[in-house]
């Protein structure tokens, strides 16, 4: 009994794998495959011509603000003065006349300041600061003998969302307002001066950019950092979503279609257990998923590795000041989102498991799977165009308590190494697809599989005035 | 006749509707009995909870005195079971279809290979069409194909739900008579059918179902003579009546 049981499985398993691996379900995959292998060459194409000149010409907003407003955190900047000069006060002094507010973090060192400037009691409130400009030591001097002069301008990135782009313009207009400032003074000091560069008087300073971010600092520019893990990231939750919505889609249709041909039936009355039948079908709908993840990590990896790798468009040493933040793709990396990807497409098959043994047909399918679609598109949405980690707390925990979240958001914790989050995440994904599996495993080996999907059929049908819903409650 | 399996007061309920309300026969050994009765009657209930695919909430099944209900795997041993209105994977060819469930129901290469050229002769009024996908076939076609995976297996018991319905007169008696031709290998026959006229060629005995109570259980020809009636047709309107006259169960409704 116990042999002829086990050796039935390949039989059943090859002929779920062959049922999913139709022209229609390959062909996505191969789209999607040469869609990344080359999609990297052209936007690398693309970015040639894109890039950075450092140009400051903004005209100076020399009308000075009321002498109290309120401020955004955005308008607060660190200042460090090691210059302590008549030029460095100058700009302390004024640079409020540009909507730049100072404040003066104790640390002398700037990784320490950036780090006390991360919470920073400003007037009574904890402020978040996330830039920081350091006038070093012969910044006057230098200014003086008609050199032109630096400050080091520190941005630290906190999150990936879109609000963190604005963080990481902030260094630039600090900068420019400094610029501002000292143009005006030089050119009493120098004005009449015929000897003198024009571009000098113009645009003395420049700033020599730091990108703080998971407690260091690297000498690169934070906008470039910010863009560099947006192009690597843009994609990924799209195709998250896809191969999501892909199995889940699957393996419901699959048991809906079973069930209305009255194939499950009939399979179900042969010398075969109802487990067999029931992991054939997960596995070969997770395997589907799985090639499908994979042929998306290699195109994907290699779109990337052309747009940044040693051959691609970015130099060397902000490769490796990247690999130092730890937010480059490595082995690691892909390992963490393999596996909550892996998760998430699990609670989707058992989700779609559970929808698929209630539901008759497949318009009611459709109906059906609407509402799931929706819980991997909240996430979805919301990890595209925001931080969810930086949501009030309430509004955090709901988000997270949708299983798919983690994943969407694994990229992003990754990068700011937020490894607790990333644990508890896999951790919950685990124990939602193990109480999901058990559910479905319990129906499955029961009557229900054949009755739940009339009864519910029925109830929704007669007495419209108590909703079905209303019905399954008091059950 | 040695009985192949007993049917002992059985109960299914749906939520709180009882579907089947206590049905009783038997099964004997190379017969074949047809349970008749009206749309919702409880046929494809009975037959599920005989076939192992839901459960019985009352009264047993039984084979030589053991209760089935304990080891279902080895009663699907000796059953194959057609559902009402069934089809197949219609990306299969027919014939890949009866090696799929040959080698699902076989114990070894050489079993699943005698069963599908037992299938392969019952089908071959279908011709090339075996060799084509099952989405190109006719609703007939369809039933044959379906009809000799059931029996391909040479099981002990074929229970066929509604095995001629939806079938033109053509397609209809070619099955009938299959099925007929059936018992001479041994092989016993359960069916269904709300066609009550058709079924009286086919079977040997015959059991009343309406709105999950047996009326009454006996040869075509029994029942014929015991309710005085020229059909089955009409041996079910009348047993309906008098049992409803009797205890008033009939007309309940659930
Ligand atoms: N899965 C189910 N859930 C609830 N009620 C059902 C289900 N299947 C059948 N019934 C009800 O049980 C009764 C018997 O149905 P069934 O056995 O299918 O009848 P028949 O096969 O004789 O037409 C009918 O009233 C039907 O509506
Ligand atoms: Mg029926």
């Amino acid at each position: 009994m116990n042999k002829t049981r086990k050796s039935k499985f390949p039989i059943i398993f090859k002929k779920e794998l062959k049922d999913l691996m139709t022209p229609q379900a390959l062909i996505p995959i191969v789209i999607l495959f040469f869609l990344f292998y080359f999609m990297g060459d052209i936007i690398g194409s693309l970015s040639d011509d894109h890039t950075v000149t450092i140009n400051i010409d903004e005209p100076g907003i020399s009308d000075g603000p009321p002498a109290e407003m309120t401020v955004s955190a955005n308008s607060l900047v660190g200042f460090i003065d090691e210059d302590n000069s008549e030029l460095s006060n100058y700009i302390k002094d004024n640079i409020r006349n540009f909507g730049v507010i100072p404040v003066f973090p104790e640390a002398a060192d700037p990784e320490t300041a950036m780090n006390q400037l991360e919470s920073y009691d400003f007037a009574g409130e904890e402020v978040k600061i996330q830039t920081l400009i350091v006038i070093p030591r012969g910044f006057e001097e230098n200014l003086l003998i008609g050199n032109y002069a630096s400050v080091d301008a520190y941005s630290s990135i906190d999150s990936f969302g879109m609000t963190s782009m604005i963080a990481g313009a902030s260094a630039h207009t600090v900068t420019s307002a400094v610029n501002n400032l000292l143009s005006q003074r030089l050119y009493e000091i120098y004005g009449g001066d015929p000897n003198i560069n024009i571009n000098y008087i113009k645009f003395p300073v420049y700033s020599n950019d730091f990108t703080y971010l998971n407690n260091i600092t690297q000498n690169v520019n934070a906008s470039m950092v910010l863009g560099y893990v947006t192009s690597q990231t843009v994609f990924l939750p799209i195709i998250i979503f896809i191969i999501i919505m892909m199995s889940t889609q699957m393996l419901a249709a699959s048991i809906v279609n079973e069930k209305t041909d009255k194939t499950l039936e009939t399979i179900m009355t042969t010398p075969m257990s109802r487990m067999s039948v029931l992991l054939a079908k997960i596995l070969s709908a997770a395997i589907y998923a799985g090639i499908y993840a994979g042929a998306y990590s290699v195109s994907y990896k290699r779109f990337m590795d052309s747009l940044g790798g040693s051959d691609g468009n970015y130099p060397d040493e902000f490769i490796s000041s990247l690999e130092k933040f730890g937010i480059t793709f490595d082995i690691t990396a892909f390992a963490i989102i393999g596996a909550q990807l892996f998760l998430s497409v699990l609670c989707g098959l058992a989700i779609s498991m559970l929808i698929g043994m209630i539901i008759e047909d497949m318009k009611t399918l459709q109906a059906y799977l609407m509402p799931v679609m929706f819980l991997i598109m909240i996430p979805y949405l919301l990890s595209m165009f925001l931080d969810i980690n930086t949501l009030p707390a309430i509004a955090k925990i709901l988000i997270y308590a949708l299983p798919f979240t983690h994943t969407f958001t694994a990229a992003t914790n990754l990068f700011t190494q937020n490894y607790t989050l990333i644990i508890f995440g896999i951790i919950y994904q685990a124990i939602f697809v193990g109480a999901l599996l058990t559910v479905a495993v319990k129906i499955f080996n029961s009557d229900k599989l054949f009755t739940l999907g009339q009864i519910m059929a029925k109830k929704n049908k007669g007495r419209n005035k108590k909703s079905a819903f209303a019905n399954l409650l008091k059950k | 006749m040695r009985n192949l399996l007993e049917v002992k007061n059985v109960k299914k309920l749906y939520g709180k509707k009882e579907a089947v309300k206590g049905v009783s026969f038997e099964v004997g050994e190379g017969e074949i009995f047809a349970l008749i009765g009206p749309n919702g009657a409880g046929k494809t209930t009975t037959l599920r909870m005989i076939s192992t695919l839901i459960e019985i909430n009352g009264g047993q099944i039984t084979r030589g005195g053991v209760d089935v209900k304990k080891s279902p795997e080895k009663v699907r041993e000796l059953l194959t079971y057609l559902p009402d209105e069934a089809g197949a994977y219609k990306n299969m060819t027919g014939i890949s279809y009866l090696r799929f469930m040959a080698s699902l129901c076989a114990n070894s290469d050489e079993e699943a290979k005698k069963s599908v050229e037992y299938a392969e002769e019952i089908c071959s009024s279908l011709g090339d069409a075996l060799y084509e996908k099952i989405k190109t076939y006719s609703k007939g076609m369809m039933r044959k194909l379906l009809i000799a995976r059931a029996v391909m297996t040479r099981p002990k018991l074929a229970i066929l739900d509604e095995p001629t319905s939806g079938l033109d007169i053509i397609n209809g008696l070619e099955v009938r008579n299959f099925i007929k031709s059936l018992t001479q290998s041994g092989m016993s026959v359960l069916l269904s059918s709300h066609n009550m006229l058709e079924i009286d060629y086919v079977s040997d005995r015959v059991g009343i179902i309406d709105k999950g109570l047996l009326y009454a259980v006996g040869t075509p020809k029994e029942l014929k003579e015991k309710y005085n009636a020229a059909n089955l047709e009409e041996v079910f309107v009348q047993c309906v009546k008098e049992t409803e006259s009797k205890t008033g169960k009939g007309g309940e409704t659930a």
